[in-house]
């Protein structure tokens, strides 16, 4: 592949960090986070030609973000990623955690939606993090109006379930 | 506080995460590093998730149709499940090419191959599929699927036939498993690949 486009560079700047935001509500690995959103950016960037002139992107990344995210999941169930600094090659800059330091309760609520199945979740995490029409996120799951619906309506009733356990286990 | 007021609390506190310019620039020349070395180390530093650099999908087919005759028994569960996962990232690959007439068919299509993968994989199956390359034409397209569903026709033979010479129950049903695994996936590469020639022209993949 050659050099980044510098239209790509700020392509990367805008839409990464959104990236990250929606893949938060899916996994709470940093690591996962990290290798999902570098691969779909990478897949961005292969896929140049069809992105630069979109008014927004953001559909296709997230979509391409819930197949990395399948992708990594399968490849690290295979092959654990070793933790032996003497395997790892050398990383170009510290990975930087600062963000998950700082995360409080109000991030409890994640796990909770982690654990549901994943098209719930991720109708949930588009629904909340990014305020999106339900004509919107069907578009991006390939579903139906109706199937997201759905999705939504049981990934609530869970929700209620889930966190309600949560609030009985702190009493 | 409700659960609406939950989400909603969770929603704005991910709002506020990864906003330092600085972090997200470092992460851009990660990425520009990884590329420029062409070694393609994840910023974890961690093995590529996907396997190296994106390889030519029509060769990775070939080599597998090539691989196939006189593979042993064993060998040859793990040369299918290598074959639903080849086929589960041509589908990913062709999902991200958002073509309305197959859209739906190539996401139940990665799908299903996804959840088959998984189901069949055992723990001594082989390292991730290579990473296929990004297609470029109409025509790329159709010939990886005619390609495909060749590769996908021959493995089921290959493995009729070696569940029909198996004698033990548990090799036998195995391989059963993956037959109608591979049978159904090709089913349904059938179906894109029908519904991407009749729409062809009415496509642009650019």
């Amino acid at each position: 592949m050659g050099p980044v486009p510098e239209e790509f560079s700020e392509f990367f700047l805008q839409w990464e960090p959104q990236v990250r935001r929606f893949l938060m509500w899916l996994d709470g690995d940093p690591t996962v986070i990290d290798d999902v959103a570098q691969e779909t950016m990478i897949d961005a960037l292969r896929s140049w030609d069809r992105l630069k002139d979109r008014d927004r992107p953001r559909g296709w990344l997230f979509k391409a973000a819930t197949w990395r995210l399948a992708a990594v999941r399968r490849a690290r169930q295979r092959q654990p990623v070793s933790t032996d600094p003497a395997v790892l090659p050398a990383l170009a800059e510290p990975v930087v955690r600062d963000d998950f330091a700082a995360l409080d309760s109000r991030l409890a609520v994640l796990e909770a939606v982690r654990k549901l199945p994943a098209q719930q979740a991720t109708a949930i995490a588009l629904q909340l993090q990014y305020d999106l029409p339900l004509r919107d996120i069907a578009s991006i799951m390939d579903l139906s109006l109706g199937s997201v619906k759905t999705h939504l309506h049981h990934a609530r009733k869970s929700l209620n379930v889930l966190l309600g356990q949560d609030e009985e286990a702190e009493l | 506080m409700s659960i609406e007021e939950r989400l909603s609390a969770a929603a704005r506190a991910v709002e506020e995460m990864w906003k330092d310019p600085a972090a997200t620039h470092r992460r851009l020349r990660q990425l520009q590093l990884r590329l420029a070395v062409g070694s393609e180390p994840t910023s974890t530093g961690s093995p590529s998730p996907v396997t190296g650099p994106p390889v030519d999908a029509l060769r990775l087919i070939r080599a597998q149709r090539g691989a196939l005759p006189g593979t042993e028994p064993e060998e040859l569960v793990k040369q299918a499940q290598f074959i639903l996962a080849l086929t589960h990232e041509i589908a990913t690959r062709l999902a991200l090419l958002e073509l309305p007439s197959v859209q739906r068919h190539v996401t139940d299509l990665a799908n299903s191959t996804l959840t088959a993968g998984t189901r069949l994989e055992q723990r001594d199956s082989r390292a991730a599929v290579a990473n296929v390359a990004p297609f470029s034409e109409a025509s790329d397209v159709l010939a990886i699927l005619a390609e495909l569903t060749t590769l996908l026709q021959d493995a089921q033979i290959a493995l009729v036939g070696a569940a029909a010479a198996t004698e033990q129950e548990k090799p036998y049903w195995r391989m059963i498993e993956h037959i109608d695994a591979i049978h159904e996936t090709n089913d349904n590469v059938q179906t894109v690949k029908r519904l991407l020639e009749a729409n062809l022209g009415s496509e642009s993949l650019v």
